[in-house]
């Protein structure tokens, strides 16, 4: 097996180029200590042996970037597992001065290279025309194929020439990488060879027509006021289509949850095993399905609008908003993509080259409202905040929801100022970034991405949440007495025959879980809960919206989607042992408020010590958060009180 | 000595050279080479970044980045 390695500049087609040639058979490459993102594929055919790697798209082979570091790394080292046997470079025929630099460094290293003359239409359409043959006279060791990975011509040419490189053997013992030599002189090298690329390109390519046109949406898209106005526009019209969407997925995947679970329950025997099925492992897995909807759709519209050209623009504009708050342009996918879920938008910080800004928008990310919350701020909304509305038409109970939303979103800009005064980093932060040209988005790429990212939460996260929902089964299910059972249910005070979730309750109160329920309670007294919702509070570690699941559970309802005024009715009869209510105003806005500020996520957790590479920081998340949330919840309970 | 961030939008300058810094290569690999003919396109407000067409390509850059490219006189 040999490795073909994709380099180029970013905005060349270069993913589109992989996509084209690997088609779904890819994943992404796990590299150890690097964030960067590395895909791996296999092409159909005479290459299917041997591996296609897509690197980074990078400006040149110095390590400036963790994108440049990473190529830096496996060009600089023939014996690493990356090394390629091909390097395929991908260039923007329509930006030749720019994009040879990289190539003509890779060129010197004498490895089996095919030049890649990417999208010409666009460069036809830009009044360009390209010497193909004059560029082959001086890069003769290298095969140019001239292609449009757009719309896929080109394909076979690509494959042929790399067929006849691939037969090359490359001597490694013999391979030089001029380019870490601590002698040599990068600043005075990229200039000697730009000059001699500007040369080249002008012998080459010849200019017809101007292209100003492509940037024509500027105009209004990056306009200093209409701009931000379009920004907020497009943010919206995304999350009410995601929201309306979404819905029918949802409740498509509710449905098929419930109702394998009870076919289980009724068709399998009864039992430990059974019990384990039925209540530890689908809900799990339901509880990981149910946020694909959203999370797909979120990741289908920012993929337009990362192929449109216009997410670069948004960084563009956000950046000097954000820099105050030691945040960068480029956090605001981050934070954007953790409004549906805080896991997609931790790793898109890693987009962030200064390791302080990366550091901080990991940070604050969860703080953004994200679905999972969304259950549990509705059921709450439901029970302790009047269905009125004032001046006759703004809803209150939607008013509280937007509040929650905005507490998230000025609490995570808040902490991170905070955060950007206590980290202390000397690293430069840079911006510079190329705002392509706008055109019309690849949908290839568009669901490359949406599949990808929905595939990273289901295997990331779902591992967790489901391993984490069967540890919390067994430990809501036994207790000191192990497994209470039917005719054990006497020992608890019950004389009469009972149903299946009233013993479903009287197992919970009696487990380890209940028991620690109960113990926590003098801790969250203060809060305004009991020992119940402690007990909600525990299993919600598994992902947020388990909380009414369980109060479900506890309050003996049997099925909580379907019966959600039964559980709210049961809610209200809840009292403490002198008689008072447990659920009033006070006490359900201090757990929304709760819910707003406490890391109650172990996905998450678990995702911020991959992608920070130690314990360190998800633990003081976990920890900050959680003290924060005490002390809120803790204000606004004795205030509303 | 005339740095870009001189340029008003629309102004156009041919580029001089670029002040020994930490975004110099970076600046280099991404095209601001001396003898470019380059103009600025838009500023984002607060003196934020700004947009700059060289050649085909339109780049962003932060002001402190802009100070370290070097202009002749601009032309109006």
């Amino acid at each position: 097996m040999k490795k073909i390695a994709l380099f180029g500049n970013p905005n060349t087609g270069k993913s589109t180029l992989f996509n084209l040639l690997t088609g779904l058979n890819q994943k992404v490459g796990n590299y150890s200590g690097v964030t960067v993102e590395v895909k791996t594929g296999r092409i159909k055919g005479a290459l299917s042996a041997h591996t296609v790697i897509d690197f980074p798209g990078t400006y040149s082979v110095f390590p400036r970037s963790s994108e440049e570091k990473m190529v830096f790394d496996v060009l600089s080292n023939p014996n690493s597992d990356s090394f390629p046997d091909v390097c395929i470079v991908v260039v923007d025929a329509s930006n030749l001065e720019r994009n040879l630099l990289l190539f003509d460094q890779i060129y010197q290293l004498k490895l089996p290279t095919v030049l890649v003359l990417n999208m010409s239409d666009v460069s036809a359409r830009a009044g360009l025309k390209t010497d193909v043959d004059k560029l082959q006279a001086m890069y003769s060791n290298a095969q140019i194929v001239e292609m449009n990975a757009r719309v896929g011509l080109g394909k076979n040419r690509l494959i042929d020439a790399v067929e006849n490189e691939i037969k090359k053997e490359t001597n490694k013992e013999n391979y030089i990488f001029p380019y870490g030599a601590t002698t040599f002189d990068e600043q005075d090298d990229t200039m000697e060879r730009r000059e001699k690329i500007q040369t080249l390109v002008y012998e080459v390519q010849s200019i017809e027509k101007d292209n100003k046109q492509r940037f024509f949406l500027d105009k209004w898209l990056a306009h200093p006021i209409l701009g931000y106005f379009l920004f907020v526009l497009v943010l919206g019209i995304i999350f009410q289509s995601i929201f309306n969407i979404a819905a029918y997925p949802m409740g498509w995947i509710e449905i098929g949850i419930s109702s394998t679970s009870s076919f289980l329950s009724n068709s399998l025997p009864s039992g430990i095993a059974t019990d384990l099925l039925v209540e530890g492992i689908i809900p799990g897995i339901g509880g990981v399905l149910i946020f694909i909807p959203q999370i797909a759709l979120l990741f289908f519209f920012l993929g337009i609008l990362e192929e449109t050209g216009y997410l670069s623009r948004v960084i563009f504009l956000m950046d000097r908003l954000m820099r105050p708050l030691g945040l960068n342009g480029r956090s605001v996918v981050p934070l954007i993509s953790s409004l549906a879920c805080a896991i997609p938008g931790i790793m898109a910080a890693r987009t962030i080259a200064n390791w302080k800004e990366r550091m901080i928008t990991i940070f604050v990310a969860p703080l953004m409202s994200c679905s999972a919350r969304i259950p549990v701020y509705t059921i709450l909304i439901a029970l302790v905040i009047p269905d009125t509305k004032i001046f006759g038409f703004i809803n209150v109970q939607g008013l509280v929801l937007l509040g929650l939303y905005l507490l998230g979103l000025f609490s995570a800009l808040i902490m991170a100022f905070v955060m950007k005064l206590m980290i202390k980093s000397d690293e430069k932060s840079f911006l510079m970034l190329e705002l392509p040209p706008y055109r019309g988005p690849r949908w290839l790429n568009v669901l490359n991405m949406m599949w990808e990212k929905t595939r990273r939460f289901v295997f990331d996260a779902g591992k967790i949440i489901v391993a984490l929902s069967i540890l919390l089964w067994l430990a809501a299910s036994y207790g000191p007495e192990g497994h209470v059972s039917e005719l054990e249910a006497s020992k608890f005070g019950v004389t009469r025959v009972i149903s299946k979730t009233e013993l479903g309750a009287i197992r919970l109160e009696n487990s380890y879980i209940g028991i620690m329920g109960q113990k926590i309670e003098p801790i969250i007294r203060p809060l305004g809960y009991d020992w119940k919702v402690g007990i909600a509070l525990i299993t919600s570690f598994a992902a947020r919206e388990v909380f009414v699941g369980t109060l479900a559970t506890i309050y003996s309802v049997n099925d909580a989607e379907e019966n959600q005024v039964k559980l709210l009715d049961r809610m209200r009869m809840q009292t403490f042992r002198d008689g008072t209510p447990v659920f009033t105003m006070a006490s359900g806005i201090s757990l929304m408020v709760f819910y707003v500020y406490a890391l109650q996520c172990m996905a998450t957790v678990a995702v911020v010590k991959r992608e920070t590479g130690s314990w360190k920081w998800p633990i003081l998340q976990l920890v900050t958060m959680g003290v924060i949330a005490y002390f809120a919840s803790l204000i606004v309970f004795t205030l509303l009180k | 000595m005339n740095t870009l961030t001189n340029l008003k939008i629309g102004e156009t300058a041919t580029i001089t050279g670029l002040l020994a810094g930490d975004c110099q290569n970076a600046l280099l690999a991404l095209g601001f080479l001396k003898g470019k003919t380059i103009e600025v396109t838009m500023r984002a407000p607060f003196r934020g970044p700004i947009a700059v067409r060289i050649g085909q390509t339109l780049i962003s850059l932060r002001l402190e980045e802009a100070l370290q490219v070097l202009i002749d006189t601009p032309n109006r």
